[in-house]
């Protein structure tokens, strides 16, 4: 076996092939990042834009701010409720209902989706109830779960796991299946066994369609806690928009809408993150 | 030199929603130990499917294939598939996918270590351990995949097409790779592919298979003197064999189009 490596003509051979290396990719990616950079600066021109007209028009007179507050207003609202700490409150609660009922949701469902993903036979003992909690929108447990629960945590979890479960399932059901055939073939090849495929290629190769459908899922499970807290709560963002409304400041429910907003985006960044620590292989589509 | 493969009386039929179409038809064929054999052949002529029956995926319609004199009755790991895709696992490091197949023997992970670094260092891939396939060009990516083949050590190689998703100059450079490895390593290799001048480059003797149901048509002892240069791709004897060849595999291809 060794005596080959060593051979001359081997050696030869590596001199003479000219493979592209990494270092030959690098100018044109440094260019592309000049480029993007200069994009970066037109998106937050535009958003400055944006808030700057809408600035101006509303403190022109030309519509009355009970109508719609001018950005200054929401963002001195922002202040006294931060300093008085009632909005770290609201997003505190509505962020808590979020995380726990979508891990809770998680927990089950990946496990139970690659189960179900990887045997035919329990996917068609549980299709029928799937197919049936499926299509039902999270807001239509509402009223049950109300029942069930009361206006209480519980119930705000209990929400949030109705609402992300069937998804959660699904993707991961999708995840599951959509693992390349051909790396199973060439798993089983080397004589890898049943379990062996699904611990060295199920589970690494349905990680990425998992962790995108887990994103999605995170996205609705924002919506079904905001449309609970908008129908029965006194705490979270929900439920300060709503008051907002009952009290006509509509310099709270903007600011509302955009600590929904901005919240969301902050998850998304560090999901991202967390996706590229612990999927670094992942291939771009 | 010793039968590793015999493939007796081979038929494969599969159940379409057309009905039954014949892949293989009565297929006799004998591959001898260390030989490298180039099967070629018109798309559709049932090429893979011989290479699945082979590996065990699938079993003969009739007919049997025996390995070392042993009839083949299921997946087994004797003999190792190299992809036009390369089936590379992404989530594995260049080095971890070179183990795979040691890891699968349930050899020792220093001892696999050993092994990989050698196979790396066979097809010049030093310093690229630690990448994932995804940071490699397609070339690298298929080297790393006949890498993986022959740390595992099975006798066989069963090469599907492997240097199809390469551009011309990358597949010219591997194919002069394959023959070094080839002679170096012993390892017998049946090779499939449609390009008739990689078959009189690589190949010790070629087979030709007719389009659907796949038959094999005409064997060819390939004896042009190595390692076939520029030069020998220009001789007399090269362009010979080459028509001869064409004019074999002409009509096939117009039965495939045509049906």
């Amino acid at each position: 076996m060794t005596s080959f490596h060593n051979s001359p003509t081997l050696a030869n051979q590596k001199n003479t092939n000219n493979f592209p290396k990494r270092n030959q990719k690098s100018p044109p990616k440094r260019k592309k990042k000049k480029f993007t950079l200069s994009l970066k600066i037109v998106s937050i021109l535009s958003f400055l834009s944006f808030l700057a007209i809408w600035e101006i028009i509303t403190q022109m007179g030309f519509i009355p701010p009970l109508f719609l507050p001018a950005p200054s207003q929401v963002v001195v609202r922002g202040y006294q409720m931060l300093i008085d700490g009632e909005l770290i409150g609201h997003i505190f609660s509505s962020s808590r209902r979020v995380i726990v009922g979508f891990l809770i949701s998680a927990l089950a469902a990946v496990p139970f989706g690659i189960l179900l993903g990887s045997s035919k036979t329990l996917k068609a003992i549980f299709d029928p109830i799937i197919s049936i909690i499926r299509p039902l929108p999270s807001m239509a447990w509402i009223p049950l779960s109300l029942l069930w629960l009361g206006i209480g945590e519980e119930q705000k979890y209990a929400i949030v796991f109705m609402g992300s479960f069937a998804p959660a399932l699904l993707y991961t059901i999708d995840a599951t299946r959509s693992v390349n055939p051909i790396l199973i073939k060439a798993a089983r090849n080397f004589g890898a066994s049943n379990l062996t495929v699904m611990r060295e290629v199920i589970l690494p190769g349905s990680m990425p369609s998992i962790f995108a459908g887990l994103k999605v899922v995170l996205g609705l499970a924002w919506t079904t806690v905001i449309s609970a807290e908008l129908v029965a709560a006194n705490e979270g963002l929900g439920f300060l928009i709503m008051n907002g409304k009952e009290y006509f400041m509509t310099d709270v429910i903007i600011l509302g809408m955009a600590m929904i907003s901005l919240t969301v985006i902050i998850i998304d960044i560090v999901l991202n993150w967390v996706e590229k620590k612990i999927i670094p292989w992942r291939e771009e589509t | 030199m010793a039968a590793i493969i015999e493939v007796r009386n081979v038929s494969k039929s599969f159940e379409t929603k057309k009905g039954e179409v014949k892949a293989l038809e009565n297929i006799n064929l004998t591959v001898e130990k260390g030989e490298l054999l180039c099967i070629v052949g018109a798309s559709g002529s049932g090429k893979t499917t011989l290479f699945n029956l082979i590996a065990g995926f699938e079993q003969p319609t009739s007919g049997e294939i025996l390995l070392n004199n042993e009839v083949v009755t299921g997946i087994h790991s004797n003999a190792t598939m190299v992809f036009q895709q390369y089936a590379l696992f992404p989530w594995k490091t260049v080095l971890e996918n070179i183990e795979f197949g040691l890891k699968m023997k349930k050899i020792s992970k220093k001892k696999r270590r050993e092994i990989a670094d050698e196979y790396i260092k066979l097809v010049s891939l030093e310093g690229f351990e630690n990448s994932y396939p995804k940071e490699l060009s397609g070339g690298m990516k298929q080297r790393v995949s006949i890498a993986r083949a022959l740390a595992s050590d099975s006798d066989i190689l069963l090469m599907d097409e492997p240097f199809g998703a390469l551009d011309a100059m990358t597949r010219q450079i591997m194919q002069e790779q394959l023959v070094k490895i080839h002679e170096q390593s012993k390892k017998t290799i049946v090779f499939i592919t449609h390009s008739i001048d990689e078959a009189l480059l690589l190949s010790s003797r070629l087979i030709i298979f007719t389009s659907r149901p796949g038959r094999v048509k005409s064997e060819l002892i390939n004896h042009l003197p190595k390692p076939r240069t520029a030069d020998v791709q220009i001789s007399k004897e090269y362009l010979e064999l080459k028509s001869m060849t064409w004019e074999t595999v002409q009509q096939e291809v117009l039965n495939q189009i045509e049906s």
